[in-house]
């Protein structure tokens, strides 16, 4: 009966037992934004660059 | 085909607006157009292009003929591939979401195909008491289902991305030993059964990346409740087959219910924090329709498949509740402005995030209309009746029709595929599972005038959200309150006495400006102004008259799933248990701090 646990003794085993098996995976971070882009105005700046 | 239907549907829908925009510039027009009454044909058009949107999804589910899908049954299902069943909580109370999660692991004993699947308990309960609790119902709930299925469980220190965030931090630590993930909510339930069958069907086509189910609402106690309940039982599968028809590949994901390929979601779900504050900045709070589009954007095929039984939730229980609940996805569907124009995401997923932020807008966009429509008659110059002096009278013309056309339009599209939907249950004897027509009608007539009283109200509820979002106001990230029903009037008093007020600035503004539309402004305003009253009263058990003259009644009320019918039963037991009285003693002798670092 759970209402005879002793919580200290018993709460270091339920946690361990629980513990997630370690298999990691990579999640890599998505692109959502978009980089602006300045194609137009790259000769202009591209110039202005060299003045 | 599916470029055909998507683009007839668009087309319906703007047909239905232009219709309506030029029937509102005949009538508005009657008395000389101003500037007013071209705001209000804009609003006009674009509130009615939402409701024949609605319509549109229930028409697509109505002719599209019920496909369902091949269903193997379990011990046909040979897969040998690894899921893991996620239920990730936040202060939720732990009984509850653990005997949900030993009904499901019975199921699947019942069905012996429990070495298939794992349960995560993933939480991030950050309030010490509940998380003690958490730990002791943990082991209640092995007892429970044994050894033969496993249980894992996980608390976060801190919570960064919240519900995402939570999910992703599984698939970083333990993501490679599972081929497929069943997402799930605290209050979600699903049969052993369900959950093989979403197995077989990820398996059966390797390009298929998320299968989202349509869950049913069971368990609401209240009228308004029940009313959601039937709602959701009685016109979401047509609508929900009008969705899947219309998204195809690009399917919705709705946060819960679904399962997901691992490696699929791992490789396109990692979600990015916005930049800048909350609300349009921060971490993504409705991430489901990011995920379903990033999914899609990496050529994963996204399905709903309605077809698919033995999916539940449970749903608010009253107006506040449910008004909160809506703060938060409002939050979230005006966030996904900043996502619209992602690179390289699916038009329909674009278009789909549209929806979800004129699911919101609609509302303050009405609300403009009926000031609008107020105010317009007061800034009309006086007709004058003597252009020719010395003639008869020449008195404005005053298109009735056009108002009368208008009016039944809206209703029609408002009302009329609910109609459809019980001529088409008539006829395939759909209805019968609902009790008969006659009881379905009757249903279906209690819930629209219930629903039509509390719309206004709603409408300002909503208003008020788009409001704080604009304004720059942050829901937070507060708890599901899952088992709060009624509400009295004091509650409701300090949640809605605004309404109250913006009723009763409404019915003066029309008595003075345009005392014409007074009578049309009191079916708006007169539920406001009861606001608190209704709110109170629809949260009431409305048990006798479920009993008594069928109310609501759905299939799953009549004849609950197994797997409804066992997580009662654990509760029931665990309540009984003289060790449900002891949880509290047992998270009182302070051990929060130990288990806090059990990570």
């Amino acid at each position: 009966m759970m209402g005879d646990l002793k919580p200290r003794q018993h709460l270091s085993e339920i946690l361990e037992r629980g513990a997630l098996p370690y298999a990691p995976m990579a999640m890599p971070e998505q692109t959502l934004s978009r980089k602006r882009s300045f194609r137009v105005l790259q000769p202009l700046l591209q110039w202005l660059a060299l003045k | 085909m599916i470029a055909f239907r998507r683009l007839l549907s668009l087309l319906f829908t703007a047909t239905i607006a232009a219709v309506a925009s030029l029937l509102a510039i005949g009538y508005f027009s009657s008395d000389g157009l101003q500037w007013l009454d071209i705001a209000r044909v804009v609003l006009l058009a674009i509130s009615t292009a939402w409701l024949a949107w609605g319509a549109v999804l229930a028409l697509n589910g109505l002719l599209s003929s019920e496909r369902r899908r091949e269903t193997a049954s379990p011990s046909q299902s040979r897969s040998e591939a690894k899921t893991v069943v996620l239920v990730p909580v936040y202060n939720e109370e732990p009984a509850k979401t653990f005997s949900h999660v030993a009904a499901m692991a019975k199921s699947l004993i019942h069905l012996g195909v429990e070495s298939r699947f794992d349960f995560a308990i993933l939480s991030d309960t950050n309030d010490e008491h509940i998380a003690a609790k958490e730990v002791f119902w943990l082991a209640r709930l092995r007892e429970e289902v044994g050894d033969t299925c496993h249980v894992y469980y996980r608390r976060r220190q801190s919570n960064p991305g919240k519900k995402a965030g939570n999910i992703a931090d599984f698939i970083k630590s333990s993501g490679a030993l599972y081929e497929y993930l069943i997402i799930l909510d605290a209050d979600s339930l699903m049969e052993g059964a369900t959950m093989v069958e979403m197995v077989r069907r990820m398996e059966e086509d390797p390009e298929l990346g998320l299968l989202q189910t349509l869950p049913k609402v069971i368990r609401a106690q209240s009228f308004f409740g029940r009313a959601i309940q039937f709602s959701a039982s009685y016109y979401s599968p047509l609508y929900a087959r009008g969705v899947a028809a219309l998204q195809g590949a690009e399917g919705p994901f709705w946060g819960h219910n679904a399962i997901t390929r691992t490696r699929a979601f791992a490789q396109s779900c990692g979600l990015p924090e916005l930049s800048g504050r909350p609300p349009f900045g921060g971490h993504i709070l409705s991430h489901d329709y990011v995920e379903a589009a990033l999914l899609a954007r990496n050529g994963w095929k996204v399905r709903l498949d309605p077809d698919m039984r033995g999916s539940f939730e449970e749903g608010p229980d009253n107006v506040v509740d449910f008004a909160k609940r809506d703060r938060r996805w409002c939050q979230g569907n005006l966030q996904h402005g900043r996502v619209l124009v992602a690179p390289r995401l699916r038009g329909w997923s674009r278009f789909t995030f549209v929806q979800g932020i004129m699911a919101y807008v609609a509302a303050p966009l009405w609300a403009l209309f009926l000031a609008a429509s107020i105010i317009a008659p007061s800034i009309k110059e006086v007709p004058d009746y003597f252009p020719v002096p010395g003639l008869l009278p020449v008195f404005p013309r005053v298109e009735q029709a056009e108002a009368l056309a208008l009016l039944t339009g809206v209703f029609g599209l408002l009302i009329g595929p609910k109609l459809l939907i019980l001529l088409h249950g008539a006829l395939t004897g759909r209805n019968r599972r609902f009790g008969g027509t006659l009881r379905c009608a009757a249903n279906m007539l209690t819930e629209i005038i219930s629903t039509s009283i509390l719309a206004p109200v709603m409408m300002l509820f909503q208003t008020r959200a788009v409001l704080e979002v604009l304004a720059g106001a942050d829901s937070g990230w507060p708890a599901a309150n899952r088992d709060a029903g009624r509400v009295n009037l004091a509650e409701t008093w300090s949640a809605s006495w605004w309404i109250v007020v913006a009723g009763l600035v409404t019915i003066g503004a029309a008595y003075q400006l345009a005392p014409d539309y007074l009578p049309w402004v009191l079916l708006v305003a007169a539920p406001q102004i009861a606001a608190p009253l209704l709110i109170s009263i629809t949260s009431r058990p409305s048990n006798a008259l479920k009993q008594r003259l069928g109310l609501f009644c759905t299939v799953e009320e009549a004849a609950p799933s197994p797997v409804m019918q066992i997580q009662q039963a654990v509760l029931a037991n665990w309540r009984a248990d003289p060790a449900f009285k002891s949880a509290d003693a047992f998270t009182k002798v302070g051990m929060s701090s130990q288990f806090g670092s059990a990570r």
